[in-house]
């Protein structure tokens, strides 16, 4: 297998797509934290709401972590373009060259997962440090004093942003499998991915007016439920607060494990049974 | 004769269309197999069973005395080569590196075999190019995609459709290649073509197959007999004629047709010609015919002969 993840880096890092992938890596980590300091510049004084509301993004921290939002910026392109990237062994039909040389199908698509998740996460992590970099010079790192216990809430949350890019990984080799054409990959990526985000989006109006109107408990319960095991939407929460509780944890890592592992059996399941173009 | 691929009863559906009915080959090693069939008639299918790109509804094959539903078939895989349709090239990177690509897949020292590969298929200027195989022409693909296919030192390379975009010079060479490899390294090969003039000239053994099923195989020597020159000679006395013919030739070259007799086989004509007017026959017509491949293959598949 070692030889199949080889020329799967190999393939990817020659690509061009992989320079645009920097590129747009690199602007969004300046560009990202040099607009919020302009605007927070203009925006003067700020009142305790709106101070409240922009705490999340007048921190470095806010801005590392936003960094791995999915659905915005690099977190929706990336996984796109790293999807492309991959897909192109299917479309080149290169992958024939696997199948018939004695490659099984399980480590074909192994293969194209574990080289989709460790650039997608190593590219995203890169991207984040360099806005962690670039916000420094503008905004505190925290409101508060980095003490031990803050490093411990990093790694965790890390982990965490890990664990969401391995589904996303595990999701993109997956339409690299089962889609027909790049086309296809695109659409249905975009659909899900955006899907997913406005799903989220609508469900947080929804519970915050429910829970405003006194609504019914259970359904408010369950519509947190749906909002928290949303895989797509979690990236957008970890890491922006100060500690992690035990529920924090428990939905935090068990809907990306287990997405990632039902993801990944289909994938291997069809791809198994799939005709090779 | 060691077997290198047999299959039995292989069968392909694509919902209700039939692509591959009850295939059954058997390729021997050292042979060129040609596989001979009109487009749509389930060549490059029966490929693609074979190489494991697609899956058979009905039917098994073995491959190298393998079992395609054994766990050692990838062992036996390890021994193909081949070029489906289109070369599988990775377009944005040069010849060399997509043999270097196909040289890690296959877990090979990426040494100077690139180099001989490359030499061997005609593309030997293209070592140290940096130029894109998307850039290349169909025919430079094309011998990209059978160095890929070579690269690996396969004991059986199967070839879809070889001369497809070839100049007459590349179809030469490339024809050259596949009995150079067949002779020195005893290479197996499964042709397939629709070309027959150009699959004549090397294949030892032929598929014929129409509508999915393989109707006939039969092998160089088998067909070249099937081809035999006949002569038919029409008298005015075919009775007489039994008698005379029978004395100058071997009774099994000879068959009677109305108002004369049809003699298979290459024969001194003007030496038979001058046995019958001796004889007072009067000859009405002599017809010399040659089969030709394309006669014999429309007749097998149930076409007009030409």
């Amino acid at each position: 297998m070692s030889g199949l993840i080889i020329s799967d880096y190999k393939r990817f890092f020659k690509d061009k797509l992989f320079i645009v992938v920097c590129i747009l890596a690199f602007v969004f980590a300046v560009m990202t934290p040099l607009l919020y300091a302009l605007l927070f510049a203009g925006m003067g004084e700020l009142d305790p709401v709106t101070a409240q509301m922009l705490a999340g993004y007048v921190s470095a921290k806010g801005q590392f972590f936003g960094a791995f939002s999915f659905g915005n910026n690099l977190g929706l392109i990336a996984p796109l373009l790293i999807g492309i990237i991959l897909f192109k062994d299917f479309s080149f039909g290169t992958v024939r060259n696997k199948v018939i040389c004695g490659h099984s199908r399980t480590k074909i698509f192994m293969s194209i997962f574990i080289v989709c998740a460790t650039t997608l996460f190593g590219v995203v992590l890169a991207h984040a440090l360099l806005t962690l970099g670039v916000s420094l010079p503008f905004f505190e790192y925290q409101s508060t004093d980095f003490v031990a216990a803050d490093m411990w809430y990093l790694l965790e949350s890390l982990l965490f942003e890990l664990l969401v890019y391995v589904f996303a990984a595990a999701f993109v080799s997956w339409l690299c499998v089962n889609m027909k054409n790049v086309g296809m990959v695109i659409v249905m990526y975009i659909a899900v991915v955006f899907g997913a985000t406005m799903v989220a989006g609508i469900l947080q109006v929804v519970i915050g007016v429910m829970q405003l109107d006194g609504g019914n408990e259970q359904t408010i319960k369950l519509l947190e439920f749906l909002q928290r095991i949303n895989v797509f939407n979690s990236s957008a929460t970890i890491g922006l607060g100060t500690e992690y509780s035990k529920e924090d944890l428990l939905y935090y890592v068990l809907p990306p494990v287990v997405g990632t592992v039902a993801v990944l059996s289909h994938g291997v399941l069809s791809f198994n049974r799939k005709d090779v173009k | 004769m060691d077997c290198v691929l047999k299959t039995y009863g292989l069968t392909k559906k694509y919902k209700k269309h039939l692509a591959v009915n009850d295939a059954e080959m058997t390729i021997c090693r050292g042979d060129i197999y040609g596989f001979v069939g009109e487009n749509g008639s389930g060549k490059t299918t029966i490929i693609r069973l074979i190489t494991g790109l697609i899956f058979a509804n009905e039917g098994r094959f073995e491959l190298f005395g393998t079992p395609n539903d054994s766990k050692d078939i990838t062992l036996a895989r390890r021994k193909v080569g081949a070029v489906v349709e289109s070369p599988s090239i990775y377009r944005n990177m040069s010849a060399y590196d997509n043999l270097k690509m196909q040289c890690i897949i296959l877990g090979l020292p990426a040494d100077q075999r690139i180099a001989d590969v490359l030499n061997e298929v005609g593309l030997g200027d293209l070592i140290g190019d940096k130029k894109h195989a998307g850039d290349f022409s169909l025919g430079m693909r094309q011998r990209l995609g059978i160095a890929m296919a070579l690269i690996g030192e396969p004991e059986f390379l199967i070839l879809d459709e070889p001369m497809n975009g070839l100049d007459p010079a590349g179809i030469v060479e490339i024809r050259e290649l596949i009995l150079k490899l067949n002779r020195e390294r005893n290479i197996t090969f499964l042709i397939s073509s629709h070309i027959l003039s150009e699959l004549s000239l090397v294949a030892t053994k032929y598929g014929i197959i129409s509508k999915g099923h393989i109707i006939k195989e039969i092998t160089a020597a088998e067909l070249q007999k099937e081809l035999a020159k006949t002569t038919d000679i029409m008298v005015d006395n075919p009775e007489k004629l039994v008698d005379v013919i029978g004395s100058i030739l071997p009774a099994e070259v000879i068959s009677y047709i109305p108002d004369g007799v049809r003699i298979v086989g290459e024969i001194d004509l003007n030496k038979v010609l001058a046995t019958i007017i001796d004889a007072g026959i009067r000859i009405i017509s002599v017809n010399c015919h040659e089969s030709s491949f394309e006669d014999y293959y429309l007749e097998t598949i149930g076409g007009k002969k030409a």
